[in-house]
């Protein structure tokens, strides 16, 4: 289904959580590796919310968004927000080999509406090949792991759970990149589904780089930056990457300093982004004892709120929005 | 404690049985005619006009000659007859495609129980004949073969080679109409180029013909030409769309005028590794040809016998980045072609809308070789988008005996039309 038909993006909490804390991961790096050059290339829909992050905050005005919805051509006109915007319209599949992407340093977010099928591992192949040094890509996708009978509708012809499992592993994520010694146990559980997709991406990344890194002087590498799990509706992931040439560019990353942020994560254990559910009274009440407040004062609070909500609150404060009712027009 | 001294010296027997095995006696052929195309590279190596090699071969005996210069005394002293290479010695032919040192002593062994060359050379000429049996028999400690100069002759400068004595199974594929019609295939794909260049081999008096390696090209429809080096070997990659030909299609790979791998199709050539797809039919159009050149052969990615390429080679796992980076737009521009095709099929799109297939169709057939080799980027047509598909299909499963039900009370005579019975009377209701 097109993205498009669904539900604003905006409005997702965790999605917007998210989207905020890619934001002040990029506003630091910047420091290092000035964005204002950089071209960001995402998947925009209508609502554009990221291009206009970028263009705001990391003051990117090469854009490109590229959109797959071609039969709706003149909503998605109307609907840029910025002149900078340049549509490009098709699947990303073929779009993305003919942007010039080895002329400048990019940000790229592909942001995936579906599963992480075979054809998105093999943009992330071709971007891995593509993308300067000091660029950097992130990948959106659903990390749902299928449900036993769901898989028993799709298969009927395996006879085991396991077998079933296997056979809808390779049937959307392709057999590529998958380990030859994948353990299948344990897979329903979202947390090693999703962990098991982030290695198959990081696989087909690495694969490419080794094929571009041949002959070469200095090797270029990759670093995870983050590796988020959360849920709006359905179980999603992001994960996140750079890449660097040299040491001045690897010293660089080290100053910026990307890791006292805590969603920062460099390997396969994700940062979970829960919103708890709490009144605009009640984050009021919490908000006066962040980051630390009286001890008396929380342990009133915790005869009202959970101590589990608390403690994602105290996490996720600074990025949870608000939403109200207001009438624009 | 007492040390004993053991004799590890190979026996002659043992090392011929070995060394003749590994190599089929088609291929062990094309060992011999890899020195005369190496003579002739010498010579002049851009043009073989001229140049022949005549190869017989029948119960009586095996015989090969050629006029491309042949070799010299010292040449043959301290090389041709010499089991492997010195390592410390200079290579004399350069860019040449025999090198290690195996070749001819090698395909001489594997053939028959006596043999004589002979060379004619710009100053000279010499002759040497062996009766292997004698010669495994004969109990000296050295290894050699002795050698005569002999008076020169009048023909051209050239080698002679004949074997006579033939073993049997070789005797029996000689006359076996099937092995010749598949080794002159063979010539001709492993000489292709350098009979492109004007060599001519005959097999028993038939001329061998020009393989070729054919590529659709035209204003809108381009061939894609690659180029670097790597450890001074020369790498040229040319990728283009040719006829739709299931054994055709593939990658083809070039040591110094030599093929060595012919519509490789498999993951050697990063078919369905690296986000390249597996082999397919609607990639029976993919024509790539790789071709690596080295003053020293030893550089370059091939097996001892030729008959592939050596994956573990740095220069070819260089070349591999090339290779992908060329076939990766033809890759797309084929998914596309099929899935117009599909589109076609399906009324989405008209016959004058199949702008690749009319493409292919309307480009000019040629050389892979005559193609444009400057020609970095892939021209080819954009796709025309298809009209949204009026007609979608279902399909599902219902317990039998409900279908069953269904097809008595409605009359339908199959399952598709119970289906299509109970949609429209589902529309016809409910929508």
């Amino acid at each position: 289904m097109n993205s498009s038909k669904k539900i604003n993006y905006s409005t997702r909490v965790a999605k917007n959580i998210e989207r905020k804390m890619l934001r002040d991961l990029l506003i630091r790096f910047s420091a290092g590796f000035p964005t204002n050059d950089y071209t960001y290339v995402g998947f925009g829909s209508k609502y554009f919310t990221d291009f206009l992050m970028v263009h705001k905050y990391l003051h990117i005005d090469k854009l490109i968004s590229i959109e797959g919805d071609i039969g709706n051509k003149p909503k998605y006109d109307f609907n840029k927000p910025l002149n900078c915007i340049d549509m490009k319209y098709g699947m990303s599949t073929n779009i993305l080999p003919e942007i010039e992407l080895d002329k400048n340093r990019s940000i790229v977010w592909l942001d995936y509406d579906g599963l992480l099928e075979e054809y998105c591992l093999g943009d992330i192949v071709t971007l891995s090949g593509e993308l300067e040094s000091g660029s950097v890509l992130f990948v959106s996708y659903n990390s749902r792991p299928p449900k036993p009978a769901e898989l028993e509708i799709e298969f009927p012809e395996i006879g085991t759970q396991i077998g079933r499992l296997n056979a809808y592993i390779k049937k959307v994520h392709g057999e590529s990149y998958i380990p030859h010694d994948l353990e299948l146990r344990g897979l329903s559980k979202w947390e090693n589904y999703s962990s098991l997709l982030r290695m198959l991406i990081v696989n087909c990344i690495e694969k490419r780089l080794e094929v571009k890194n041949r002959g070469l002087a200095e090797k270029v590498k990759l670093k995870q930056l983050v590796n988020f799990n959360y849920q709006d509706g359905c179980e999603m992931s992001t994960v996140g990457f750079t890449f660097y040439t040299t040491l001045e560019e690897a010293e660089k990353l080290e100053q910026s300093n990307l890791k006292s942020f805590d969603f920062y994560r460099d390997n396969e254990v994700p940062y979970i982004i829960e919103v708890p559910n709490l009144t605009l009274k009640e984050v009021k009440a919490l908000l006066e004892i962040m980051p630390k407040g009286r001890k008396g004062r929380k342990k009133e609070l915790e005869k009202i709120i959970p101590p589990s909500d608390i403690e994602q609150f105290s996490k996720i404060y600074k990025y949870l929005p608000i939403f109200t009712d207001s009438e624009l027009a | 404690m007492e040390n004993l001294s053991v004799d590890a010296n190979p026996t002659k027997d043992f090392f011929i049985s070995m060394l003749t095995r590994d190599i089929p006696l088609d291929r062990a052929i094309l060992d011999l005619i890899d020195n005369s195309v190496d003579a002739a590279n010498t010579l002049n190596k851009d043009d073989l006009n001229g140049k022949e090699i005549k190869i017989t071969l029948d119960e009586s005996g095996f015989k090969i000659e050629d006029n491309c210069g042949g070799f010299d005394v010292e040449t043959a002293r301290l090389y041709a007859f010499r089991f492997g290479r010195d390592s410390k010695s200079e290579r004399l032919t350069p860019n040449s495609v025999g090198q290690f040192g195996v070749g001819m002593k090698r395909t001489l062994f594997k053939l028959g129980n006596n043999f004589t060359v002979r060379s004619v050379f710009p100053n000279g000429a010499f002759e040497l004949t062996v009766d292997v049996q004698d010669w495994l028999s004969s109990e000296s400690e050295k290894w050699e073969f002795q050698l005569q100069s002999i008076e020169k002759p009048n023909d051209a400068n050239g080698t002679y080679i004949e074997v006579s004595n033939l073993f049997d199974s070789v005797k029996e594929q000689f006359v076996d109409n099937e092995f010749l019609r598949c080794f002159k295939e063979e010539v001709a794909i492993a000489y292709f180029k350098r009979i492109n260049q004007g060599l001519k081999i005959y097999i028993n008096g038939d001329e061998v013909d020009l393989f070729d390696i054919k590529v659709r090209q035209s204003d809108e429809l381009s061939i894609i030409s690659l180029e670097d080096t790597f450890n001074n070997v020369s790498i040229k990659v040319k990728v283009g769309v040719g006829e739709q030909d299931l054994h055709k299609g593939g990658w083809y790979i070039v040591c110094n005028g030599r093929l060595v791998e012919s519509s490789e199709q498999s993951t050697k050539t990063l078919w369905g590794t690296n986000s390249i797809p597996k082999y397919h039919d609607r990639f029976a159009f993919f024509r790539g040809v790789v071709e690596f050149e080295s003053e020293d052969s030893s550089k370059l990615p091939w097996t001892t016998t030729k008959t592939g390429v050596d994956l573990d080679n740095r220069v070819y796992r260089y070349a591999n980045k090339l290779m992908i980076s060329a076939i990766e737009p033809i890759i797309k521009f084929l998914n596309q072609r099929e899935a117009e095709r599909k589109q076609a099929a399906e009324n989405r799109l008209e016959e004058e809308e199949t702008v690749l297939a009319l493409a292919i169709r309307n480009a000019e057939s040629i050389s892979i070789y005559q193609a444009d080799c400057e020609q970095e980027q892939f021209i080819r047509p954009d796709k025309i988008e298809a009209r949204a598909a009026k007609y979608g299909s279902i399909s599902y499963q219902v317990e039998i005996d409900k279908l069953t039900k269904v097809k008595e009370v409605t009359g339908a005579k199959s399952a598709s039309e119970a289906g299509k019975i109970t949609f429209d009377n589902y529309f016809d209701y409910e929508c």
